[in-house]
């Protein structure tokens, strides 16, 4: 069964460029474009892994993961961040929120998708 | 994740359905292990499992290193092909064992 | 989808973030002080860059880079917004709106004068960079130095020490931190991944860390692997297969060229007891059974020699971005301030062109079945229909709807005209913006921006004084330029207004009798003086500035603003300011109409212009010949479509004459009909370029009878109403 990933994403052309590296690999894509969006699409339904932004409007990227791990049937889906290599802070406040995983935009599809697969087999 | 324990006299059969991950693992620690107290031969049907992922592995293993410790005969009556391929990855092929007498872990 | 539909979002969302862009590096120059200005500005690179390097733009990221460098350091505090500094960013906003326009020709390298042009501006704002921000930069080629470094010293003690193993094998040492798991790392999809670049040539699982049952958190991990791998990939993608786990982790790589004192250190660091490593290492082929002895035997050796091992054992801490700036810390998340993009879905302008036509067929079927049911006579048939039209009327509406977009966004785009331009003319002038919420139809806003641009430049240039003159006139120095819109009546207004010196109708009537566009000026209102300016090839400025004086005039903002089916006007007070007022329809597609009859034929007068219908013979001066009529003692204008249109007269038809009154603007105009046929609505259908010059038509539409009627020109027929009274008012007075 194919594994499924949720991208969170402002950018739409990020979001679709993700999803076709993503899908071209085997795996299920689920989008949303901010936090409150992808907590709206998490209904108990299996995410393997999950690709967010960290600045986004609505709900950053920070709080959408703290709120997913408050989500029992969430709580150890592991979470790429993406961020800036001058984000130090916001990483360490993600770290705190429980993410471990960071890719730096700007990045190349195959970078992405490379970073899922270590995560995630498809 | 489903997990049917059946016990009669001093032996008893524990049948695993579902995934072995880290959102099971507690569940698995507590439900594989409680049979344990009272039986002296234990049959583990694990051909329900699907998923497995490292934490399963370590619940696999303490499971194991329990038995052992306690002279409790195991036999895998039953061995899903996505455990048995998660397992030679790891190599431990062999951790199954022939199913006869506790099968040391490294 | 594919990856071109990608792309194509990818320009179009990066136009909107370069109009986001500019709009806040004017707005800064104001307030420099308010963060979310700068992380609006920051934000817009940010994302551009994001975006463009998935995409493979090498170009965009680059350039992007550097814009990015400098607004970190604006946003860390480390460097002033000045005015120059706004003016290199604008430029860089420019420029980053061309090389998008470059991304949609598909070519992968920049020409030669693109690549110029971003190094120019790159050299520009690199003169704003100070040492921080290449610090990245620098840590991370010190790093590489020391890597390649290492790899020479390595490659010496290959040498010396020659192959330990007669196989090629990387070894790796992994001990995973016990919180791995929580965070949804597990250490074997790690180790999948890995066998995708190698193949694993022997895998042990240790669990010496497993504490007893009742000690065992089933979350945490304990667990641990050694491996012995064949691999021709580089030392740097091995080690960045546990990027996300080495933090936490105790992960060891050696090369296949390790030294066997790696082997020993390492036996002696791990925390199994050094025999049970051993074997696990001879198991894995990385060490021989008689080099494993060796080694043991050897373990006396002084911690000294064993150092420099250290820095083969490839504990990643050393690298971390840590290091790069602390002082970028103080950044605050930017996005939130952006507009909702969440409840937005971008849709092709064509669809919406489309579902407007369709729903204008709509409109015009509905009418035919209105008129059926109506000649049935069959009440159930005649109410259904009646709910159908409202419908129909709602579906109008919000398709319409779509298409309205808020004027607000054209008006900001003039803060950087404005910005610009009154660098240029050395004046100081600011933009007032009101009413940009007002909506109107898209393509009117497309279509209107030239107009205004010319007006805005126009006031900037002729309207608005020097500060010396001003202030000499007691005026504050700061000239105001104001752009404003409301809904009037069916259409929308759009004024622009500044506090300048005002026309002078002296020179305008001068300037008029000279290009021969009037004989004499006496009895003209103020007003038709004033918008003599917008006849052809009329020019008020005594110098010809580089600006406005190009050679268009005002009558080609006229022009373009009728062919919107709108107007333009001027009032001017001397010494007080000059405002423009542009009258537009709110939309170009679809009107209520009035239907009216003359002669043979059916005309459609747009409702929302109508005031009210009279019978002419009423209110008709008796016996005068005047081609006003006296309404409640008002003193009207009016034309008779018949005579007009040349509409063969059908006998008896003056006795039931009737006169729609016609409002437009500040005018009121009455038309005489034969009948009056209520109201319609009506899907204006363009006249071919034949029949475009006919004046007094703005269109026609098709009845849902079938039958083609005309739309009439309100505006047009107002103005020529109006012009006829004055000259026959004129010559009843001269006479």
């Amino acid at each position: 069964m194919a594994k499924t990933v949720m991208v969170v994403d402002d950018s739409a052309s990020l979001r679709q460029v993700v999803a076709i590296a993503l899908r071209g690999a085997g795996y299920e894509v689920l989008e949303a474009c901010d936090g409150k969006d992808a907590l709206s699409k998490l209904s108990g339904q299996k995410i393997h892994l999950i690709i967010s932004d960290v600045n986004m409007p609505n709900m950053d990227g920070i709080t959408f993961v703290r709120e997913l791990k408050k989500n029992p049937a969430y709580k150890f889906t592991p979470v790429i961040m993406l961020t800036t290599e001058s984000q130090e802070q916001k990483k360490k406040e993600g770290q705190a929120a429980g993410a471990r995983a960071w890719v730096v935009k700007p990045f190349q599809p195959a970078q992405m998708l490379s970073a899922v697969s270590k995560l995630i087999m498809p | 994740m489903q997990i049917n324990v059946t016990s009669a006299d001093d032996s008893c059969a524990i049948a695993l359905e579902g995934d072995m991950t880290i959102y099971t693992a507690m569940q698995c620690k507590e439900e594989m292990l409680a049979p344990l107290q009272d039986c002296q031969t234990v049959a583990v049907d694990l051909s329900g499992v699907f998923e497995m992922d490292t934490s399963g592995l370590q619940i696999l293993a303490l499971f194991l290193k329990e038995t052992d410790e306690r002279n409790i005969r195991v036999r895998f009556s039953a061995v899903s092909d996505a455990v048995q391929e998660f397992l030679s990855f790891c190599g431990l092929s062999n951790i199954l064992g022939t199913a006869e007498a506790g099968t040391g872990v490294h | 989808m594919d990856m071109d539909d990608a792309l194509q979002t990818f320009i179009a969302e990066g136009r909107e973030l370069l109009e986001d862009m500019e709009a806040a590096l004017l707005g800064i120059e104001h307030d420099p002080e308010n963060p979310e200005t700068v992380n609006a500005i920051f934000r817009a690179a940010h994302t551009i860059k994001g975006s463009a390097g998935l995409f493979g733009l090498d170009y965009l990221v680059s350039f992007t880079h550097v814009v990015e460098s400098v607004l970190d350091q604006v946003r860390a505090g480390e460097l002033a917004v000045s005015t120059d500094l706004v003016a290199v960013l604008l430029t860089s906003c420019d420029h980053l709106s061309d090389l998008l326009s470059w991304v949609s020709t598909g070519e992968e390298n920049l020409n030669d004068d693109m690549q110029r042009k971003s190094a120019s501006i790159e050299q520009r704002l690199s003169t704003y960079l100070s040492g921080s921000s290449v610090a990245a930069d620098v840590v991370e080629s010190s790093a590489q130095e020391a890597d390649a470094a290492a790899a020479e010293e390595n490659d010496v003690c290959a040498a010396q020490d020659a192959a330990v193993s007669d196989q090629d094998l990387w070894h790796l040492s992994l001990r995973f931190g016990h919180d791995v798991l929580r965070h949804g790392m597990d250490p074997v999809s790690f180790i999948r991944y890995l066998a995708t670049l190698g193949t694993i040539h022997h895998i042990e699982t240790l669990w010496d860390e497993l504490p007893a049952a009742d000690k065992m958190d089933p979350e945490s991990c304990y667990t641990g692997f050694e491996i012995s791998f064949i691999s021709d990939e580089s030392k740097e993608t091995i080690e960045n297969v546990f990027e996300f786990v080495r933090e936490e982790s105790s992960i060891r790589i050696f090369t296949p060229d390790s030294r066997r004192e790696e082997y020993i250190r390492l036996i002696q660091e791990l925390p199994e007891e050094d025999m049970k490593i051993g074997e696990i290492l001879v198991r894995c082929g990385t060490l021989t059974r008689c080099e494993l002895e060796a080694a043991l035997s050897s373990q006396q050796q002084s911690d000294e020699s064993l150092k420099p091992i250290g820095e083969y054992l490839l504990e990643e801490k050393a690298v971390q971005p840590e290091v790069m700036s602390a002082a970028l810390n103080k950044q605050k998340s930017v996005k939130d301030a952006r507009p909702p993009e969440a409840s937005l879905i971008r849709v092709d302008a064509e669809k919406l062109d489309t579902l407007i036509n369709l729903v204008g067929e709509l409109i015009i079927a509905g009418a035919g079945t209105n008129m059926i049911a109506q000649r049935s006579g069959m009440p159930d048939l005649m109410e259904a229909t009646e709910t159908l039209s409202r419908l129909v009327e709602e579906v109008r509406d919000s398709a319409l709807n779509l298409r309205m977009v808020q004027i607000g966004a054209t008006f900001n785009r003039f803060q950087r005209v404005v910005r610009d331009v009154s660098q240029e003319l050395g004046k100081d002038i600011v933009l007032k913006i009101s009413g940009g919420e007002t909506e109107l139809d898209k393509t009117v806003v497309e279509k209107i921006a030239d107009p205004l641009t010319h007006l805005v430049r126009n006031a900037m240039d002729h309207g608005i004084e020097a500060a010396d003159i001003r202030e000499a006139k007691g005026k504050p120095a700061q000239g105001n330029l104001k752009l404003n819109a409301y809904h009037d009546a069916g259409s929308i207004v759009i004024e622009v207004s500044d506090d300048g010196g005002g026309l002078s109708k002296e020179k305008i009537l001068s300037k008029a009798i000279d290009r021969g566009l009037i004989s004499d000026g006496s009895g003209m209102a103020d007003k038709e003086i004033f918008n003599l300016i917008f006849e052809a090839g009329f020019s008020t400025a005594d110098q010809i500035s580089n600006l406005s004086g190009r050679g268009v005039g005002m009558d080609v903002v006229r022009r373009n603003i009728e062919a919107l089916r709108g107007t333009v006007e001027l009032d001017s007070e001397p010494g007080k300011g000059t405002t423009v007022k542009i009258r537009l329809p709110l939309t170009l597609a679809i009107i209520d109409g009035f239907l009216v009859g003359v002669g043979n034929s059916g005309y459609v007068i747009p409702l929302d212009m109508v005031v009210e219908c009279v019978e002419y013979g009423a209110w008709k001066e008796s016996g005068s010949n005047s081609s006003c009529l006296n309404l409640r003692g008002e003193v009207l204008p009016y034309i008779r479509l018949g005579d007009y249109f040349d509409e063969a007269s059908s006998g008896q038809r003056r006795e039931r004459e009737s006169v729609v009154v016609v409002r437009y603007g500040e005018h009121k105009v009455g038309l005489v009909v034969d009948r009056l046929m209520g109201e319609f609505q009506t899907v204006i259908k363009p006249l071919g370029r034949m029949f475009s010059r006919i004046s007094g038509i703005s269109g026609f539409t098709i009845l849902g009878s079938g039958e083609v009627v005309l739309i009439l020109d309100v505006p047009g027929l107002v103005q020529e109403a109006e012009s006829y009274f004055s000259e026959h008012e004129k010559r009843a007075i001269s006479a």
